[in-house]
């Protein structure tokens, strides 16, 4: 992520002084957007709010409980509170899964490996385990997950209910990496999938959107400990998507952060290692690097020629930098630290539309003159058959659009997102778009079928908010 | 179930007051220290007095505030969905090493 790379901060920072000696003029924050703050607040003795990580969505829970067991959440599941109930993991969602007037319901205390088989590279583990928690943990047993995401904050749980995914054209997204999973339903039972048993449960619930009942713990199909390292550099965009099939060939894992306004982009080669091999370490991070790109783009402005000119400067001087280079314990180097807020849109398109999609996106923003910096991820995601997951039966590539968390995204996201489904982009569920019922029917050939599964686990709706109920068309909802 | 992850915790000398529940001590070592125990996140530090005295100048109560609303690259309850207050009121005064009695300190009408 463009935002851990010190060699840009240093290029920003360097030009920045250069800039300043030729007197550019720059357009302010202010002229960005409005304060989004979601206006809850904090009372002592009072009933505490909660929010998501990027603070747009939150909610007042009646009830906020963590059970222990799977006993305790089934007793919870049929208290006969009759109230909604949402499971919450990390909170790492941008889009509206979560929030819930009635039972706010953590399943961070089911927690930990229950087995490991390292013979058939089998774990079983509760569904709250945290994934920085599970690398160290299964490295402890000689043990590894095949991919990772970007971010390792989130509950096993959350991250399976959205189809949560790393980069590696021969690798599928963590919901593909189960092979049973245990889930407490709103009727009290506790009903186990995999491939042999409610195997069209086992096709539902692997991505599920906690609409399905609380996931207790999964069985993930695991590897050899090994080892990686990972290159990266600044690149010309387009040499990048000239040799894209090369790339994503050549590499265990391949990805890229284009740079808005820019002909460049951060390239992240990621490769096995020799675990013997020393670990390196060449370029500091820096999860904050990206707020000085910000100022840059701010104090440049997008002026045209002249600040266009100047931050394509910057982004080439980063070119001459030094590339970082990092190597260790798969889960270590797969895995980095996201500390700015932001805000973010990801559709899926299928793998071959990647490229086309990106430069369209790229020239939009350059012609409408969009006001934006922060690099768009590009990823690639193995095909599964899961029946909600955005790569089932599709090979998929993901392209992520963020914004600062302290910047309207809604005007820049809405200009994009015709793009992404344009090229039949498929949203993340667990990040910000405006699809409805029939346009996601369109997209998902087991859609249906998914709603006449949520329809016989869980016909009162129980586990059903008003973001499950705007996209799933089953109309407005009383009591959330 | 939730202890079966190793709990190490940083408790400076003035915490030593507030004993952690376990789910407490849960929460401290397994969420709160991945952030706050590793500097390269930016987070402030368990047991940097100098720089949680810094940030609690307004009051402990800012403190305890912040960490249920969020503030700057703070997530709000810093992503735990189960803390109560008075959880949280603990894990603060042992990740700043704050004297508990500063928890009196501009505590809102």
């Amino acid at each position: 992520m463009i935002n851990r790379r010190k060699l840009i901060k240093n290029s920003v920072l360097g030009t920045l002084g250069a800039s300043a000696a030729v007197g550019l003029t720059g357009c302010g924050k202010g002229s960005m957007g409005p304060d989004q703050s979601l206006g809850y607040d904090f009372t002592t003795g009072k009933p505490l709010p909660w929010m998501n990580w990027a603070k747009n969505q939150g909610c007042q829970p009646a009830h906020r409980i963590a059970p222990q067991s799977e006993d305790e959440l089934l007793s919870i599941m049929t208290s006969g509170n009759g109230g909604t109930i949402r499971p919450v993991g990390a909170g790492h969602s941008f889009s509206g899964v979560v929030p819930t007037e009635g039972t706010l319901l953590s399943t961070d205390l089911l927690n930990g490996i229950i087995s490991v088989d390292q013979e058939q590279n089998i774990v079983e583990v509760w569904s709250g385990t945290r994934l920085h928690q599970l690398g160290p943990a299964l490295d402890a047993y000689g043990q590894a997950l095949v991919n990772l995401p970007d971010i390792n904050y989130q509950t096993i749980a959350g991250a399976i209910s959205t189809s949560t995914h790393g980069s590696g054209v021969n690798m599928g997204s963590l919901s593909s990496m189960i092979d049973e999973l245990t889930i407490a339903t709103p009727s009290g039972e506790l009903l186990t999938c995999n491939g042999k048993n409610n195997v069209e449960l086992f096709h539902a619930a692997r991505c599920g959107l906690g609409a399905l009942g609380v996931i207790t713990r999964v069985k993930m199909r695991t590897v050899p400990a090994y080892s990686l390292i990972q290159k990266t550099a600044v690149e010309p965009l387009d040499d990048i998507l000239d040799q894209i099939e090369f790339e994503k060939a050549s590499n265990r894992n391949f990805e890229f952060l284009a740079f808005p306004h820019t002909s460049m982009a951060l390239v992240v080669r990621t490769n096995e290692v020799d675990s013997s091999a020393p670990i390196i370490s060449s370029g500091e991070e820096d999860p904050t690097a990206i707020f000085q790109i910000r100022d840059a783009y701010q104090q440049l402005g997008v002026l045209p020629l002249v600040g266009e000119f100047a931050y394509q400067k910057i982004i080439d001087a980063a070119a001459g930098g030094a590339a970082t280079v990092k190597s260790g314990p798969s889960y270590t180097v797969l895995t980095h630290d996201r500390v700015v807020p932001f805000r973010e849109m990801e559709y899926t398109v299928p793998a071959e539309l990647g490229p086309a999609c990106l430069k369209e996106i790229l020239a939009t923003i350059v012609e409408k003159n969009i006001p934006v910096i922060f690099p768009i991820e590009y990823r690639y995601t193995k095909k599964d058959d899961i029946w909600l997951s955005m790569f089932s039966q599709q090979d998929g590539c993901s392209i992520s659009i963020h914004q600062f968390a302290d910047e309207d995204f809604v005007e820049y996201f809405a200009q994009i997102e015709p793009i992404l489904r344009k090229y039949n982009g498929r949203p993340h569920w667990g990040k910000l778009h405006t699809l409805g019922p029939q346009e996601l029917s369109d997209l998902y050939p087991h859609w249906q079928d998914f709603l006449a599964m949520r329809e016989s686990i869980d016909p009162n709706q129980q586990l059903v908010n008003s973001h499950l109920a705007q996209i799933f068309g089953l109309g407005e909802l009383t009591n959330a | 179930m939730f202890a079966s992850f190793a709990f190490a915790a940083i408790a400076s000398t003035n915490a030593q007051a507030v004993e952690l529940t376990p789910r407490e001590a849960y929460t401290f070592g397994q969420i709160c220290a991945y952030c706050h125990a590793r500097a390269e996140t930016s987070a402030p530090v368990i047991g940097d007095t100098e720089e949680w005295q810094r940030r609690s100048a307004d009051g402990f109560e800012v403190l305890v505030t912040n960490t249920i609303l969020g503030v700057g690259n703070m997530p709000p309850l810093g992503t735990c969905g189960y803390c109560t207050e008075d959880e949280i009121r603990n894990l603060v005064i042992v990740m700043s090493g704050l004297d508990p009695a500063a928890a009196n300190q501009g505590v809102k009408p």
